[in-house]
């Protein structure tokens, strides 16, 4: 299994998104069809940095599902400013930050639990999540989420800075930060292993 | 590893513990907020908002920063700071900007404007300007006789700038000044409300000037009279009361009005000397012969009789000089 998910690596990621305000005024007014498809296009992204804030998985998912709730019940209160991502992302960091204050679970308990997790197992590779916990580990918290994003997402770096209303520099500085520390930390290791 | 495969396999851990919590949250009854809460509020970070703010107003910013660039070189270069009068019989007013740079000109009469025409001045410096013109002038046939007449009138409200442009229009016309002291002359124009009446006249402000001072010494002759006497005679008249002036002192050729005609007298508190002025060949001449008849007329001791002379301007008075035969009559 591992041997194979070498091989083939993850699938590329893929940029389906059509995050308009028109969509979130659409689910102010119940329209379903516009939740589906916003569930759609954001449900990867919006866990990667939701993953990047919480570092840790159960966390991210219970944020997750508060955020989806949140946004259905503020949506017909949004204001069009041609930027729902970035309302949606401040939601996941506000309920983030929110359920750091309540609840911290260590990173190896969880990764035990997802091991053992019904909806995990049959993709799940023990390997790739100890590399996960190293990253979440390493990096800040703004290396985090860019990288997520960028890898997990596609996010182009310019977007990120719009939804995360971040500068430019800042996002393409911590990037290129955050992946020399994540490739120093893999060749340690490696030169660990001989 | 190399970034690629660091990417990839990140890419790969988070996707499989992407959880799908559809059904769970697209089903759910929700309660819709009556106002946003601290979650969901739209308020940009600080950082964003000073950015956004300033983005939106970058247009203005740049819009002022254009215009203030235009006043400054509007005021620096364009706008006329001082004005500089060139005065033979050519009349030439040159407009200059801070710089005591020429950056308008204007000619007062068909002389003036041939001689703008052969001379280069746009955005040159004063003293070239002076120069070339001076140059002009004598390649024309102007300020070839001793009796050649040059003033130069300058008008600038600051009393240092002031100075400084007397220095350099002095500097101008030196080799002039050092061959004839008395055919140049330099004033200032101190009165505001000399622009306005020159141009009214149709004079250059310098001209304008000497006339006020010609009329203040003889106040005898009207602005219209001295508008069109010729340049020495006006400056001469600007220095010298007529009734008082020895004739020693007065220009060889200037037309200088003799207070004898036949009767040895002192002119009369009211001067109608006007009267014996006449046109010949657009100059004024001064008529003895007219002068003599006034006071056989109308003299009386060591005055004329104003009910005499009033009598012959009524009668006899016609278009701007007196008709002879009237007055023989």
């Amino acid at each position: 299994m591992i041997f194979f998910m070498n091989v083939i690596g993850a699938p590329a990621p893929t940029r389906t998104y059509k995050i308009d305000d028109d969509l979130i005024t659409r689910i102010g007014a119940d329209d379903p069809d516009a939740f589906n498809t916003l569930y759609e296009n954001i449900n990867q992204p919006l866990h990667a940095y939701i993953l990047s804030l919480t570092q840790d998985a159960q966390n991210a998912e219970d944020v997750l599902q508060e955020t989806y709730l949140k946004i259905r019940s503020a949506a017909h209160l949004y204001k069009a400013m041609g930027k729902p991502m970035a309302w949606i992302f401040t939601i996941a960091r506000n309920l983030s930050m929110m359920q750091h204050r309540s609840a911290k679970r260590t990173v190896e308990e969880e990764i035990d639990q997802l091991e053992h997790d019904p909806r995990f197992s049959t993709q799940f590779d023990r390997e790739d999540h100890v590399f996960l916990k190293e990253i979440l580990s390493q990096l800040n918290e703004k290396e985090r989420s860019i990288i997520l994003l960028h890898t997990v997402s596609g996010y182009k770096h310019r977007e990120i800075a719009r939804d995360l209303n971040m500068p430019l520099s800042t996002v393409l500085s911590n990037y290129s930060r955050g992946m020399n520390k994540l490739r120093m930390m893999v060749e340690y290791q490696k030169a660990s292993s001989k | 590893m190399n970034r690629r495969k660091i990417k990839q396999r990140i890419n790969r851990a988070v996707r499989q513990i992407t959880p799908n919590v559809y059904d769970n949250v697209a089903s759910v009854p929700v309660q819709k907020m009556a106002a946003h809460d601290h979650v969901t509020r739209q308020d940009l970070p600080e950082e964003n908002r000073h950015t956004t703010w300033t983005l939106r107003f970058a247009p203005a910013f740049a819009s002022l920063a254009v215009l203030f660039i235009a006043v400054f070189a509007w005021w620096q270069f364009l706008r006329i700071d001082s004005v500089v009068a060139v005065d033979v019989n050519p009349s030439i007013e040159l407009r200059l900007n801070r710089l005591s740079r020429v950056v308008a000109l204007q000619a007062y009469n068909p002389e003036g404007e041939s001689l703008a025409e052969a001379v280069s001045w746009r955005f040159s410096p004063i003293e070239d300007v002076i120069q070339r013109l001076l140059g002009a002038m004598v390649q024309q046939g102007y300020l070839q006789s001793d009796n050649s007449f040059l003033m130069l009138s300058y008008q600038q409200e600051n009393q240092n700038r002031a100075e400084a442009l007397n220095q350099r229009l002095n500097k101008a016309v030196l080799r002039l000044i050092q061959q004839s002291p008395e055919m140049v002359y330099v004033q200032r124009v101190e009165i505001k409300e000399i622009p306005e009446l020159a141009d009214d006249y149709g004079v250059s402000r310098g001209v304008m000037q000497l006339i006020l001072k010609a009329q203040i010494m003889n106040p005898q002759y009207s602005v219209e009279f001295l508008s069109e006497l010729d340049l020495q005679t006006l400056y001469w008249l600007s220095e010298n009361t007529m009734n008082s002036a020895p004739e020693s002192t007065a220009p060889s050729q200037t037309p200088v009005p003799t207070m004898t005609p036949t009767v040895e007298v002192t002119p009369t508190a009211r001067s109608w000397e006007y009267l014996c002025w006449e046109e010949d060949d657009d100059e004024y001449e001064w008529d003895d012969d007219c002068w003599a008849w006034l006071w056989t007329t109308c003299g009386e001791g060591d005055r004329l009789n104003d009910d005499c002379v009033q009598r012959i301007v009524n009668e006899c008075w016609d278009d701007g000089e007196l008709d002879d035969d009237c007055f023989d009559d």
